[in-house]
């Protein structure tokens, strides 16, 4: 019993990781998790993984049956059969049943605790490269824009005047807003902003204006349209998009914004 | 359980694993290769035979064999039972996740604007003092102290141990002589242990690696796997803005920013761009996010328990955060 724990325990594992890593990846479902920079780690690990796992079930190990690991034997060898069973739970069982109930995407709640963030001065633009204002459209055209650009856009003085009263389209999460916003008309359009992987997004927003709050759910995917404005509040430019129209619509094909 | 979202919670927790494994599995393979390729003779080789020396030189490897913090800790492993002194390796695993030209660059990259040449230099020379203190400290520790048991019986002879109670570990199995070898409190030392198999064949030495590979990854993976999902209740549980009203005061940010590296456990590689990203705290408060959280988060406190014995993982948790915030607090006065 000892030996078949020891033989085929840690095989098993790195057979588990190795598909669950290819798997995401190859599923696409990996997008939503990390940032691209990170991405191509995941395949190449699955990969080898798999290969490590073929290497240990070939050549199988010593003859008690344990992978070499330390000088003469012991380490590994020592360890009682619960030991070994509970590392292999521990190394399976969290991340099979993660993988299988995750919607992969934080709901209102984490959004919430995270904080959501409306002024670009409280991002880091990863690249470094100076914001530049959208191509300008001809006249009468509406402006595909990301959140991120509205709100590096409020804190430059040159794309402010740029930008000022166009027509604009953006598409994000509605949620309420809960700051300035006695009358109600008011709600955001939240997307998260990733560094490296999900567990770092940030909730970036623009506050939309409109004559009646909508009648959507509260994280539903909706793109909005309508004369972006920056009123200055608190002391600072906000992007304020007065919407005319705010429609239920698919999630991009990057959930994230990087 | 209304603050605990499942949802949130496993898709956080797998983010971190998705980031993290790659980088675990990276340090397994170096361990395995450490110990199938590397002779146990070449670390006396390359260490100044000065321990002193050797400690300082040992904060300074990142540079040469760059690691993050998840890997650090396999290679280390490795190290140790290949006979290098618990003191170097301790000052390199502490040292490699912040003294190393990819956290260099990254640091900088995310800091432009924001006095990135002060910023990348003051967190690479922060951590690599504080790990050779460390690695000082460490030196005057008795290892069966430090080590954990399994560790400590996979060196040459578990010491400090009366002479006439030392033990060949492999007294059992080869019969060799292992004694009169390192001593961790002697100023030159000696390789742990010989390889038994440094007279093997190459495919003999890559399925030599790839076991080893095996056995430091189910091994390590296992705490990255409770700390990831430490870690992932905490950034998806906690509201942060329970923090934010500290970053007005200067001692308050500091730890308030040391906390919160603690609890995120960000990987070093990148953790910068996190940091740089909370402009309300001090620059000093961003130090101490980027060193204290380089040597020590949620995650790392499972995986150095793998290797030492919990007590001093939390002496080194205690230590760390005390020394990081007075630095840090010192040098507010200088660069508020």
């Amino acid at each position: 019993m000892k030996r078949l724990l020891a033989r085929w325990l840690p095989i098993a594992s790195l057979f588990c990781w190795g598909i669950l890593l290819l798997y995401f990846y190859f599923s696409g479902r990996l997008s939503s998790f990390l940032h691209p920079t990170f991405r191509p780690y995941v395949p190449i690990a699955g990969g080898i993984l798999v290969l490590l796992g073929i290497v240990a079930l070939c050549t199988g190990n010593d003859e008690e049956g344990h992978f070499y690991d330390a000088c003469c034997g012991h380490g590994r060898s020592e360890r009682m059969p619960f030991s070994r069973v509970l590392t292999f739970l521990v190394l399976l069982v969290p991340a099979t049943v993660a993988a299988l109930s995750s919607k992969d995407t934080f709901d209102s709640n984490a959004i919430r605790n995270r904080g959501v963030v409306t002024n670009a001065a409280n991002l880091v633009r990863q690249n470094n490269q100076p914001a530049k204002a959208p191509v300008t459209p001809p006249k009468s055209t509406t402006i595909e824009v990301q959140v991120t650009e509205l709100l590096y856009a409020a804190q430059d003085s040159t794309l402010r005047p740029a930008l000022e009263g166009k027509s604009i389209e953006v598409i994000g999460q509605l949620m309420p807003e809960t700051a300035n916003n006695a009358n109600g008309h008011r709600v955001k359009i939240v997307r998260m902003f990733m560094v490296c992987c999900a567990a770092d997004a940030r909730p970036i927003a623009v506050t939309v204006e409109c004559n009646q709050a909508p009648n959507i759910p509260e994280m539903s995917w909706v793109k909005a349209v309508g004369q972006i404005t920056f009123p200055i509040e608190g002391g600072q430019p906000l992007a304020v998009l007065k919407a005319e129209k705010i429609a239920p619509t698919d999630p991009p094909s990057e959930v994230m914004l990087y | 359980m209304n603050w605990f979202h499942f949802q949130n919670f496993s898709y956080s927790f797998l983010s971190i694993l998705f980031e993290g494994i790659p980088f675990v599995l990276m340090g397994a393979i170096l361990s395995g290769i450490i110990e199938a390729f590397v002779p146990s003779q070449l670390m006396t080789r390359i260490l100044p035979k000065n321990r002193a020396s050797a400690i300082v030189l040992s904060g300074l490897l990142g540079l040469i064999f760059p690691m993050c913090e998840c890997g650090s800790v396999v290679v280390i492993r490795r190290f140790i039972r290949k006979g290098l002194p618990v003191s170097c390796a301790v000052t390199y695993m502490l040292a490699a996740p912040i003294v190393n030209p990819v956290v260099a660059i990254s640091t900088f990259a995310a800091f432009r604007g924001q006095n990135p040449w002060m910023m990348a230099s003051l967190r690479l020379l922060l951590g690599f003092g504080i790990a050779v203190i460390i690695g000082f400290i460490t030196r005057q520790i008795r290892l069966e102290t430090l080590l954990r048991p399994n560790i400590l019986r996979q060196l040459p002879h578990p010491e400090p141990q009366p002479e006439t109670e030392q033990k060949s570990c492999c007294s059992s199995s080869c019969g060799c002589d292992h004694h009169s070898h390192s001593h961790e409190d002697s100023e030159h030392f000696h390789p742990a242990h010989h390889s038994h198999d440094e007279h093997l064949s190459f495919p003999k030495k890559l399925i030599r690696a790839s076991h080893a590979a095996t056995s430091d990854f189910v091994d390590v993976a296992a705490f990255l796997i409770i700390g990831a999902a430490i870690a992932a209740t905490f950034n998806t549980s906690v509201n942060q803005a329970f923090i934010l009203p500290v970053a007005s005061s200067q001692v308050l940010s500091i730890i308030a920013m040391m906390l919160l590296a603690f609890g995120l456990a960000i990987c070093s590689t990148s953790d910068a761009f996190i940091a740089a990203s909370f402009v309300a705290f001090p620059f000093t408060a961003k130090l101490a996010f980027l060193v204290f959280g380089a040597m020590f988060d949620i995650k790392l406190f499972f995986l150095y328990s793998t290797v030492f014995r919990r007590r001093c993982v939390i002496g080194l948790a205690i230590g760390l955060f005390v020394g990081i915030a007075v630095i840090c607090t010192r040098l507010a006065v200088i660069k508020p």
